[in-house]
């Protein structure tokens, strides 16, 4: 309990007629407190532990992100059906199949099927909406953006990985392929089509419009692939050139993935 | 250790320089809010609140501007107004009011009595306030705040907290000798 | 522990789903009840912290639930009203998914799923995919998987929906075991699912409370208001139209009716003792299933 006795400046300030410093000193000190005991104030403390601001190293900071992917990715691993994995791999075990045994065009392969395992990834990250447990998700510890921006990268790492191992062997195979031109031929789709996917699963939110991405490339690769003059228009183009492609593609699918994050998860609203 | 260099550690990220911080200006959050509401159970929270609000803001604290004393009470006297200002108030607050427990223990019993008597007497002019009188007066009486500094505390001029703690006291006597004007009559018949 | 909704409101373009909704929950179990469409979900979905309002805040022990973020997520469990699962993932599978989400190890969370699946029934359905499971059986798993990381704040909307009556029981039975440290919130449609394990129940009506109290003090409230009227078919019709009519049971040529009415509406009526059922129907105007 507080008894203080009560000092206070009254300045120039006017007191109705009769009130002295003493009169009110006496009068306000018996409104009293009690004050609460220590933990009350060991919880105040606790809540506030949150809020401090954290300072680290770089090391630790680099340290804590490979960790903090490393479990996000882990538990996207739960998430991603098998079928997925199988699906993919087969498919580019048969694009080498097809080029090494019935000599088709390389590069036309490589083409087509290099954004195929993000665009497919990009239809197991919306599946928690489809399947009615995008609400259930949104409601646990690990926020639900977190979660699809790992299987984004996941997918993303993934295909990479897969684009490059199907590059080495196929040059390996045939001498007259051309490592710049490969890596021209599967970086420039899988960042195209993989940004303009994420566009319109963001602005559709639908398990058939990914789908309908997929049906459209593979379309256009087809239209491609008939006439070869286009391709050979595009490795005609020197190397800058390229490389400004290239980075134009990198940037939409930054923007991209942004935007895809915002739409499909930020905004909360379910239904 | 002064506000300024604790504040500076906090900002640094240390745990320590929040506790003391928290340790410091504690009582005096909490006896605002007590006295402004009346009821402990909500000035608990409305504690944690104030002190929640101040370390999330706490990287727009200018140290030169200097006060950290008015700084964290300003926070206090606005979160009180939010509360009540906000409908949650009219639902549920009302019901709080009957938990306001007096834990006071006199020494001497009739002296326990006639100091709480005279304590609810002044409890219940103050809070009889409108909250923008209550606001300057307990800033004033009990924080010994400057006329400037309410000013800005509570968003007014200074000319108008002076008229508002003038009324308000002429409102606190006129509440609390007409209450004494009664008892003397009540005693008398 | 004390979780506040302070004058929350939600608007879907013009149409208000939640009023300026202002509650307090503390340890027990709590029952929102109120016809379909009333706003329930919409609280439920707020509290779950998967719906922001549109104006207001939720808040735990002071400290407001957005500032918490996964610290506040971190403490609930949370059973939506369409609980959907992956359909090629087993039981045992979607549990451990849903397990890394919340944040458990691999070990904590393969005891807590075995302790989970014995305790909702779904034992040897462990490997069983979850698409083959009929509705109450996916209603279990929900009910394991909110569980999972023993929250402290349960949130759940229509809990038995696809129950058998069996399950209900057994379900209001584990609630009554689980909830003693716990703010267990329930939301339905169905009076007996709350009955009697709730400590405070809320009636809500278009998105504002309407009334709220223990059962006991909301049947107390509309004493000498509930009647039993014996009728034939004939009177059956001018009853239903004077009056809100509860159960009707017919035996032969006669009608028994219960009936709501502030005055005695004949003097043949009896005076029944208030239940719940005749709270909702009282409040809302129609039946409870």
């Amino acid at each position: 309990m507080i008894k203080e006795e009560k000092k206070f400046d009254i300045e120039e300030m006017d007191l109705p007629e009769g009130m002295t410093t003493d009169y009110l000193s006496d009068l306000f000190s018996k409104y009293t407190v009690n004050m609460p005991d220590e933990c009350e104030i060991e919880r105040v403390i606790n809540s506030l532990s949150e809020y401090i601001p954290q300072k680290t190293k770089w090391y630790e900071k680099l340290y804590k992100n490979f960790k903090y992917f490393i479990e996000r990715w882990n538990i996207s691993l739960y998430s991603i059906s098998h079928a997925y994995w199988i699906f993919t791999l087969c498919l580019y075990i048969f694009g080498f199949y097809i080029v090494y045994s019935n000599g088709v065009n390389p590069y036309i392969t490589i083409m087509l099927i290099s954004p195929l395992p993000f665009v497919l990834g990009i239809l197991e990250v919306i599946k928690g909406r489809e399947e009615g447990v995008l609400e259930l998700e949104m409601s646990c510890r690990i926020s639900n953006r977190e979660m699809v921006f790992s299987k984004l990268t996941l997918a993303g790492i993934y295909n990479i990985i897969l684009n490059t191992l199907l590059s080495i062997m196929l040059i390996n195979i045939n001498e007259n392929v051309d490592i710049l031109k490969v890596t021209m031929v599967c970086l420039t789709p899988f960042t195209f089509v993989s940004a303009v996917s994420l566009y319109i699963c963001s602005k559709t939110r639908g398990y058939y419009s990914c789908m309908a991405c997929i049906f459209i490339w593979i379309a256009i690769s087809f239209s491609i692939s008939m006439s070869p003059k286009y391709i050979n228009r595009f490795f005609s183009i020197d190397f800058f050139q390229y490389l400004l492609i290239l980075i134009s593609g990198v940037l939409l699918l930054i923007f991209n993935t942004k935007k895809f994050l915002k739409t499909n998860v930020l905004e909360k609203e379910v239904n | 250790m002064e506000d300024e260099a604790l504040i500076r550690e906090i900002l640094s990220g240390s745990k320590s320089a929040m506790e003391l911080l928290v340790k410091k200006y504690y009582n005096i959050v909490f006896s605002y809010i007590y006295r402004y509401s009346g009821n402990y159970h909500l000035s608990y929270d409305l504690t944690q609140e104030t002190f929640i609000k101040m370390i999330k803001a706490i990287r727009t604290f200018k140290i030169s501007d200097g006060k950290f004393k008015s700084y964290i009470l300003k926070i206090a006297v606005n979160t009180c107004k939010d509360y009540y200002k906000s409908n949650y108030y009219k639902n549920v607050g009302k019901n709080f009011e009957e938990f306001d427990d007096e834990k006071i223990s006199g020494e001497n019993v009739s002296d326990f009595f006639e100091y709480k008597e005279d304590r609810q007497k002044v409890k219940k002019a103050i809070l009889n306030l409108p909250d923008f009188q209550r606001e300057a007066i307990l800033l004033k009486f009990y924080y010994d705040m400057k006329i400037s500094e309410i000013a800005d505390i509570t968003n007014a001029n200074e000319s108008t907290v002076k008229s508002r703690i003038y009324q308000g006291l002429e409102k606190v006597r006129k509440e609390i000798e007409g209450g004494e004007k009664l008892d003397k009559r009540r005693k008398e018949i | 522990m004390k979780l506040e909704i302070r004058n929350v409101t939600k608007k879907y373009g013009k149409f208000c789903a939640v009023k300026n909704f202002s509650y307090e929950f503390t340890e027990g179990v709590y029952g929102l009840l109120g016809p379909n469409g009333a706003g329930k979900t919409t609280i439920i979905r707020i509290l779950a912290d998967v719906l922001n309002p549109t104006d207001g805040s939720v808040m735990l022990n002071g400290e407001d639930i957005k500032d918490m973020d996964y610290r506040y997520r971190n403490l609930i469990g949370y059973l939506p009203q369409d609980f959907g699962v992956y359909k090629n993932f087993t039981a045992h599978r979607f549990l451990m998914y849903i397990a890394a989400l919340k944040g458990l190890s691999k070990t904590e969370s393969q005891k807590r799923i075995e302790e989970l699946l014995e305790i909702t029934n779904l034992k040897e359905y462990s490997n069983v995919k979850t698409g083959t499971f009929s509705g109450g059986m996916k209603r279990r798993l929900g009910i394991a998987q909110a569980l999972l990381n023993d929250p402290k704040i349960l949130i759940m909307d229509e809990p038995t929906a696809g129950l058998d009556p069996k399950e209900r029981v057994r379900f209001r039975n584990l609630l009554s075991e689980i909830s003693k440290d716990k703010i267990v919130i329930l939301s339905t449609h169905i009076v007996s699912d709350i009955e009697y394990i709730s400590k405070e129940i809320v009636l809500i009506k278009k998105g504002e409370i309407l009334k709220t109290g223990s059962s006991e003090s909301l049947t107390n409230e509309i004493k000498g208001k509930v009647w039993k009227v014996l009728t034939d078919e004939n009177g059956l019709k001018t009853i239903e139209e004077r009056f809100t009519v509860g159960n009707i049971f017919r035996n032969g040529n006669k009608i028994e009716t219960r009936i709501i009415s502030e005055n005695r509406p004949d003097d043949s009526a009896e005076a029944e003792i208030p239940t719940m059922e005749d709270v909702f129907l009282y409040y809302f105007d129609e039946l409870s299933e």
